[in-house]
């Protein structure tokens, strides 16, 4: 684990089923602050049923979660303030971008006079201070996505969940929001706990790549990204990373294979 | 379709509702010239009795539709949140959906002994059960997605209901209350004449037929229809559309 070395988010002994049907088996995960870790696994390995455990929505069956040192789902455990950018943008229509912004900064612990300079701050970073007062149906798919980075970032918080943000993008789109993700992220020291199904796009974001088995997920392996930033996808190692990482997953996802 | 193409078609079909209108006139006896409904129409609006039942009408309508609007919305929340209030309050809402408006507006009349708030309960009676099936289909279809987002960016439960649920609902909200509303203007007519009410539009149609008052049939009528789709494209239309101001117009 590199960064600093206090830990963000602790995840031990997770367990959660749905009747009899055991989604995750065991998961233990530690993030540092300003980690960037992604969650590499195949589909219904369990990644959203993780994701909703760690974002307050889902109590797990088995195991404890902790956020900045204080444990989460607890009765007198104060659900902590975390940023989520979904698949797909999931912003209000009915409310402008800046709205939408002030909607989750009302619920955050962000003083209200510093509200207008932050929204003002974040939209020119992510380039997109002109659709301030826009509606999100005018905006493009990746212009709403920057959007919901915007609001995940604005909350000030603990850490940032990211499922597959860019998988509905087109490619160019994708790769310059990554590019710009990773800007943020270096200028703003965010834990970003991100998941995805490529292995490229893991290699290029990563400092470390979580693996799960196939359901009930497991952390089968967790590999360090050993490329120093800034990276590049001409980069001759993200290219052999990606291919070592490849080995390891297929070793994971489907061991019979090898 | 361009706004000019728009307005071009409107107008071709007045104007085949006033040759249909012509046609009727010079075929029956029952159907007064349009030229002389046209001539006495200035007079007719000048006239302050006019304002007056047009008042009367537009008052028992609107009691009756806000009526008929909250029950049939708290109807539908309940019927959403609660399985007793599903099984018990259904019974309410198929039994108003299925009884003939004229049947309820004798039987409300009758009730309140032709009393002003026997109007009123009629229009709510007949209004209710379209808020409440309208309203919920858009609880039935709520965006769970955005739950999670005012979930996991820990919104207030009043800032859930008012930034999330209303205006998710506010399209069948509208729409139901469109539906509400025409329904409305035809109830509390049909209400006025088995009431025999001695005001209203539905008392001075009664009155004009009786005594075959043919023009002022006629006025009576185009009024009645000039202020119901007032009411329509005046009002509600022009307040959907503020509300909707966020949705794509057509070639966005």
């Amino acid at each position: 684990m590199n960064k600093n070395s206090e830990i963000v988010l602790h995840v031990e002994d997770l367990g959660v089923s749905f009747g009899g049907l055991e989604a995750i088996a065991k998961i233990d995960i530690s993030v540092a602050r300003g980690e960037f870790i992604a969650i590499l696994g195949p589909s219904g390995c369990g990644k959203s049923t993780l994701l909703n455990v760690l974002s307050g929505l889902l109590p797990p069956t088995r195991g404890t979660v902790s956020v900045e040192g204080r444990p989460m789902y607890r009765p007198e455990s104060e659900a902590p303030h975390v940023g989520y950018v979904f698949q797909e943008h999931r912003l209000l229509p009915w409310r402008t971008v800046k709205q939408n912004l002030e909607l989750v900064l009302a619920s955050s612990k962000v003083p209200q006079d510093r509200w207008d300079d932050n929204i003002d701050n974040i939209l020119e970073t992510l380039h997109i201070s002109r659709y301030k007062d826009s509606w999100p149906l005018r905006l493009s798919g990746g212009e709403r996505q920057r959007v919901s980075i915007a609001r995940a970032l604005l909350v000030e918080p603990a850490y940032v969940m990211m499922d597959e943000p860019f998988s509905t993008l087109d490619e160019l789109t994708a790769r310059t929001l990554r590019q710009e993700l990773i800007e943020i992220w270096q200028r703003t020291g965010t834990t970003i706990v991100f998941v995805t199904h490529s292995i490229r796009e893991a290699t290029f974001l990563a400092d470390r790549i979580v693996i799960l088995t196939r359901g009930p997920a497991l952390v089968d392996d967790s590999y360090t990204v050993p490329i120093d930033r800034p990276r590049t996808y001409e980069d001759p190692r993200i290219g052999q990373i990606e291919a070592e990482i490849v080995e390891r997953v297929l070793s994971v996802w489907e061991p019979e294979k090898k | 379709m361009t706004r000019t193409g728009e307005l071009l078609w409107s107008i071709c079909a007045i104007l085949l509702l006033i040759a249909a209108w012509w046609f009727g006139y010079s075929h029956t006896k029952f159907i007064a010239s349009p030229i002389e409904v046209a001539r006495a129409l200035p007079q007719f609006l000048g006239n302050p009795e006019t304002w007056f039942h047009m008042g009367v009408t537009f008052q028992r309508l609107a009691v009756g539709l806000a009526a008929g609007v909250i029950l049939g919305m708290s109807a539908a929340f309940a019927i959403h949140r609660s399985p007793l209030a599903h099984q018990f309050l259904s019974v309410y809402v198929s039994f108003s959906l299925r009884t003939p408006s004229a049947i309820a507006a004798i039987m409300a009349l009758a009730m309140f002994k032709r009393d002003e708030i026997g109007y009123m309960a009629v229009v709510g009676f007949i209004t209710f059960p379209f808020m409440t099936v309208g309203l919920l289909d858009g609880l039935r279809s709520a965006d769970h997605k955005l739950d999670d987002v005012a979930k996991i960016y820990r919104v207030s439960t009043w800032c859930h209901v008012r930034d999330f649920l209303v205006p998710f609902l506010a399209p069948y909200t509208f729409s139901a209350l469109r539906n509400a509303h025409a329904l409305a203007w035809k109830i509390v007519v049909v209400a006025e004449i088995f009431g025999a009410a001695q005001e209203g539009f539905g008392a001075e149609f009664n009155y004009a037929f009786d005594y075959f008052l043919l023009v002022d049939l006629h006025l009576w009528l185009l009024v009645f229809m000039a202020l119901v789709l007032f009411a329509e494209y005046g009002v509600l239309r022009t307040l959907e559309r503020r509300v909707f101001k966020w949705r794509l117009r057509e070639g966005e």
